[in-house]
């Protein structure tokens, strides 16, 4: 018996140490082998998730592109943000932060493990030993799917020469419905909508966190902005949002256009814009950066006072 | 606790350890280690389903022991009815009384009288069907003087709880389980391996053909009204490899899981999908529960040497049985009935014991007629599938009849990625073409182990293991254990 015990004991680890040895090479071929080519004119980036997505039009906004994803948590913007720091010609990236970064919502995109699966199969190569082990004590149970569904589309991915995830990284994406009047009716009906629990805010800012130092690592400025919500959006965790920033985000310019004056027929929801609010908010955008809002000291102050001006201007427009 | 899963695979080697370390050379501990493993096993799902199985131990084995001294008929047929009435009312109540009651109320108010009566919140404890017509088997063969009733709690405790088959199968006789217990195992080395590759070749069925044809089984009949004809049919031939190899692979892993432990079980699948014609298609799946139903319904009945009306008659009673077996659903029922419908035409024309044979058994390919015989059960098995695997009566009617609409000459399309549905396509075909290979044997690689050089033989097993590796999915449950 012991006969038995001793080869199947070798068999089994020896087929184990190929698998881990295959799963290193194909990590380190992938990596080297994905490229993420960016467009030259294209010197500006939109991380985040739905919000941003909806909101910033870089068919308008010239220089940028919207490379956020609806429901993507920082740590997979981390991935993506170290496969595309390749082009060097990017200057800046614009990343979300809104009141819904630290709901337990979006700790959900976390959570979650299909939406996770299906993300890492994309940004796996990219993943540090750190993240990996992060994914780890996440999902102890489901690791090793994950490594296998990762690895399989790798592979495949590999034979076939597909050597850009591009159409999985997210773009800005056209919202064509306006939902305000119902949600609103809803509202004065006394719906009342279930408020998430705010989460420890240091779980769900640590890649965001890991994200400014890594840009700054090499050389990419960074922004925080909030994209336009509408005023019946929660925000009853705008003390704890800037208490943030204020502490452990304090070397970081916040550019807040959450307030940006828009009707309500340009709202898809209360979080997101519609397309007719989209071509408003990136026409603005887009001549503020040609006014040069990077080159300015106070870039926030600058966005405040340019806010301030939109807004009367549409209040003349609608008067 | 399920097969493919690291619990498991941390459960085993221990087991097995303990056995044949502590247990050597003694027989009574090792029936002692296989019992409180497997109520460990069992257990692991809910405690309380350890009652009921130990209830239904107790009551059998306290029968059988009066059978074997009990020799008035009347007082005999008493205590094979104590039996029945323990082990069915159970399943009954646990399986079927709801359904049973929705159906009455569902008659009655048919018939203009509204019932009121609540459903009760009844959890259905894993493997009761299997391990109740194990026990059944058991005091029917000791009642009717087959077999010796035992004096050996202990290896009759281990009878109808040995954790490999407890579960889902196969459905073990007490003529060939139980005296395997009270015999010295030494352990086997050639035997162990076989057990090993076994296991291997029944996870690589569930694993990889299994459960990710379950993917895509599930997205086809969970949106069959989104989609067309033709692809609801490749739907349900995705269930087709679905069901079998999860079914098939579970049989495999628990036959060769035995093995480890010096234990044999009776084969449960003969490569089914290689039949020529419904009755070889029955011979061949789920031999362990045809094989029952024969012998302790069918032959009872009158078999077919009654006459052509009553054995039409016990031919329906057997499939509809059958099918109610599998679930308390009208699906199931369905499902049996649409097998006695194919079967009766063979049986009718007395060909049902034509093909009798392994197909193409000195041939490396089928012929022809072969190959139309084999298209032709799979698609008709493959049919009465669809109601195997309906959420309902309605689904399962509606997604028929769509495909036999014109949506059918119409592209296949599902949405769903093609890295999953390509390889699985690679997958199945070359699944096929192994069974093909070993279609002799007891499982399909079973030669390997004797013909293969090392080298070759060791590459296969690897090739798999990578398979396993790179198309594990989560942990999917039996789908025999909801029955």
């Amino acid at each position: 018996m012991k006969l038995f015990i001793v080869k199947i004991v070798k068999v089994l680890l020896s087929f184990v140490m190929c698998i881990f040895l295959f799963v290193i090479s194909l990590h380190c071929l992938r990596h080297e082998q994905l490229n993420y080519k960016l467009d030259k004119e294209k010197e500006y980036l939109i991380m985040g998730h739905s919000h941003p997505e909806q909101a910033f039009d870089d068919g308008i906004i010239l220089k940028c592109k919207n490379l956020a994803k609806s429901a993507e948590n920082y740590f997979f913007t981390y991935q993506k943000i170290k496969e595309i720091s390749g082009n060097h010609h990017i200057k800046a990236i614009f990343i979300e932060y809104s009141n819904n970064v630290l709901t337990s919502g979006v700790d959900q995109w976390l959570s979650n493990f299909d939406r996770v699966n299906k993300a890492s199969q994309v940004h796996s190569p990219f993943m540090s030993l750190e993240d990996i082990i992060y994914l780890y004590r996440r999902f102890p149970k489901e690791f090793i799917q994950l490594v296998s569904t990762s690895t399989r589309v790798n592979l495949i991915d590999l034979i076939l020469q597909r050597n850009s995830f591009k159409s999985n990284y997210g773009g800005f994406t056209p919202n064509t419905v306006s939902n305000i009047d119902s949600l609103l009716t809803e509202q004065k009906q006394g719906v009342q909508r279930k408020e998430e629990e705010l989460l420890d805010p240091n779980e769900s800012i640590l890649y965001l966190i890991k994200i400014l130092d890594y840009c700054s690592e090499i050389g990419i400025k960074t922004f925080l902005i909030r994209s336009p919500q509408h005023l019946k959006f929660s925000r009853s965790n705008e003390e704890q949002l800037r208490g943030i920033l204020k502490n452990e985000l304090k070397n970081v310019a916040f550019l807040d256009f959450d307030r940006f004056p828009l009707l309500d027929e340009e709202y898809a929801d209360f979080g997101h814009l519609n397309q007719k609010g989209a071509v408003v908010f990136s026409t603005w955008f887009n001549t503020l950066l040609e006014n040069g809002l990077l080159q300015k000291d106070n870039k926030a102050e600058m966005v405040k006072v340019e806010i301030e001006k939109f807004r009367k201007k549409r209040e003349g427009e609608n008067d | 606790m399920l097969f493919n899963s690291i619990d498991f695979a941390i459960f085993l080697p221990i087991v097995f350890t303990l056995y044949w370390y502590l247990g050597k050379n003694n027989v009574r501990l090792q029936n002692y280690i296989v019992v409180l493993a497997s109520y460990f096993f069992y257990g692991s799902w809910d405690w309380r389903f350890l009652l009921l199985i130990l209830f239904s131990t107790l009551v059998d084995y306290s029968v059988g022991r009066r059978l074997g001294i009990e020799e008035r008929p009347n007082k005999r047929k008493f205590l094979l009815w104590i039996s029945l009435i323990v082990n069915l009312g159970m399943l009954g109540f646990f399986k079927y009384f709801n359904f049973f009651q929705d159906n009455f109320i569902a008659a009655f108010t048919f018939m203009g009288r509204d019932i009121q009566a609540n459903s009760l919140n009844i959890i259905l404890p894993v493997g009761i069907s299997f391990y109740t017509f194990q026990t059944l088997s058991y005091t029917i063969d000791v009642y009717k003087k087959r077999l010796n009733p035992t004096r050996d709690l202990m290896a009759f405790t281990a009878f109808v709880s040995f954790f490999p088959q407890l579960v889902a199968g196969p459905i073990e006789r007490a003529s060939h389980l139980l005296p395997q217990f009270y015999k010295d195992r030494i352990f086997d080395y050639s035997k162990a391996v076989d057990g090993m590759r076994q296991i291997l070749w029944g996870l690589f069925k569930k694993i990889v053909i299994a459960d990710n044809a379950a993917q895509l089984a599930n997205e086809i009949f969970n949106n069959s009204s989104d989609y067309p004809g033709s692809t609801l049919l490749l739907g349900a031939i995705f269930f087709a490899f679905q069901i079998y190899g999860d079914f098939s692979g579970y049989s495999d892993i628990a036959i060769g899981t035995a093995r480890l432990f010096g234990i044999d079980l009776r084969q449960n699948f003969a490569f089914p999908y290689f039949s020529r014609d419904i009755a070889e298609f029955w011979r061949r799946w789920h031999i362990s529960l045809s094989s029952w139903f024969k012998d302790y319904l069918y032959i009872p009945l009158g078999g077919s040497r009654n006459g052509k009306w009553l054995s039409i008659r016990n031919i329906f009673i057997i499939f509809l049985v059958s099918g109610f077996w599998h679930g308390a659903n009208w699906t199931f029922i369905v499902w049996g009935g649409l097998h006695a419908l194919f079967y009766l035409p063979i049986f009718l024309f007395k060909i049902n014991r034509k093909n009798t044979d392994v197909v193409a058994s000195d041939n490396i390919f089928p012929t022809f007629l072969e190959l139309y015989q084999m298209i032709f059960t799979f698609g008709l098995t493959t049919l009465a599938w669809i109601f195997f695997r309906a959420n309902d009566l309605n689904h399962g009617i509606s997604y028929f009849l769509t495909i036999f609409s014109s949506s059918f000459f119409t592209l296949p399309r599902i949405n769903y990625s093609k890295m999953l549905i390509l390889p699985l396509i690679a997958m199945i075909i070359g699944f096929i073409f192994i069974e093909w290979i070993g279609r002799k044997d007891k499982y399909a690689i079973e030669k390997i182990g004797l013909v293969w050089k090392k080298k070759y033989r060791m590459a296969f097993y690897y090739s798999l293991f990578f398979m396993l590796f790179l198309f594990l999915g989560k942990d999917q449950e039996f789908i025999y254990f909801q029955f």
